[in-house]
């Protein structure tokens, strides 16, 4: 499905978003990551051999949570899988994009560093108070 | 797991947006973000609505509460907290006290819990393993 306007704008801002994976043993592993939009779906980058990465091969579905920075009652909640790896001059500029808007500058590596983009199966954003 | 290092409940008691995963039905992952706070050395959250975060610990005790700690300007990586926990539901009225005492650090001091007093569930989390970057994570 296409992100609703409101729910890209959470992750077009430099929020951090939580990314929900299960593990081998079918319990859930949660970490914050950087996240952005490329090709209309929510994108984030990760070594190739970390956990959360790990947990997309066996299993690619993934939720993510993403509250506002400044007005954190306002959120997006997203669930979806990991549709698309992307490798090597295609995925170092989507990393250098996300890094710009959360630090300033490009990404600090040049190795080590993969993007997934996830295609989202239901998408909500909520403000509250 | 017995204590939790001092610097996380500080961290917790200041009313951080905890982002709750659970485990659906089929068994995908699940995210909400909830309001938490201690009871001892356990986390708790209350709900005033059988809500599927609920359903899903009812099948599948087992969760994680991840939240930020605050900006740090120039960090390149943010401190958060990762807790694995086993969760546990209790039906009743305790539920609404609970938000009403959270709603105090989460919106205002004097602020009331605007929903009326009523049934609902406490979720109590035993924390199993604290994850994360910061004084509580270890390594």
């Amino acid at each position: 499905m296409e992100l609703p306007e409101d729910v890209r704008a959470l992750f077009e801002a430099p929020n951090y978003a939580h990314l929900a994976t299960v593990r081998p043993d079918g319990g859930p592993h949660t970490v914050p990551v950087w996240v952005g939009i490329a090709d209309g779906k929510i994108a984030f980058l990760t070594s190739p051999d970390s956990r959360k990465a790990r947990n997309i091969a066996a299993d690619p579905r993934v939720a993510i949570s993403v509250t506002d920075r400044g007005q954190p009652f306002t959120m997006a909640q997203v669930r979806g899988r990991v549709a698309t790896r992307l490798d090597g001059d295609e995925a170092w500029t989507i990393i250098d994009e996300i890094s710009r808007k959360y630090t300033g500058q490009p990404y600090p590596l040049r190795t080590d560093r993969v993007v997934f983009l996830v295609e989202a199966d239901h998408a909500h954003a909520n403000a509250f108070g | 797991m017995s204590e939790l290092p001092p610097e996380l409940r500080d961290l917790i008691e200041s009313g951080p947006m905890a982002h709750l995963t659970t485990i659906n039905a089929d068994g995908s992952p699940q995210v909400s973000v909830i309001w938490i706070g201690l009871d001892g050395d356990d986390v708790v959250s209350g709900h005033l609505g059988w809500y599927v975060k609920l359903r899903n610990i009812d099948r599948d005790p087992r969760v994680v509460l991840s939240f930020d700690a605050p900006r740090q300007p120039g960090a390149f990586m943010n401190e958060y907290a990762a807790l694995r926990a086993h969760a546990t539901i209790t039906p009743g009225e305790e539920a609404w006290d609970l938000l009403n005492r959270l709603v105090k650090v989460y919106v205002s001091p004097d602020t009331e819990f605007p929903a009326p007093r009523g049934p609902g569930f406490v979720v109590r989390y035993s924390v199993e393993r604290i994850g994360g970057k910061g004084p509580w994570a270890a390594g």
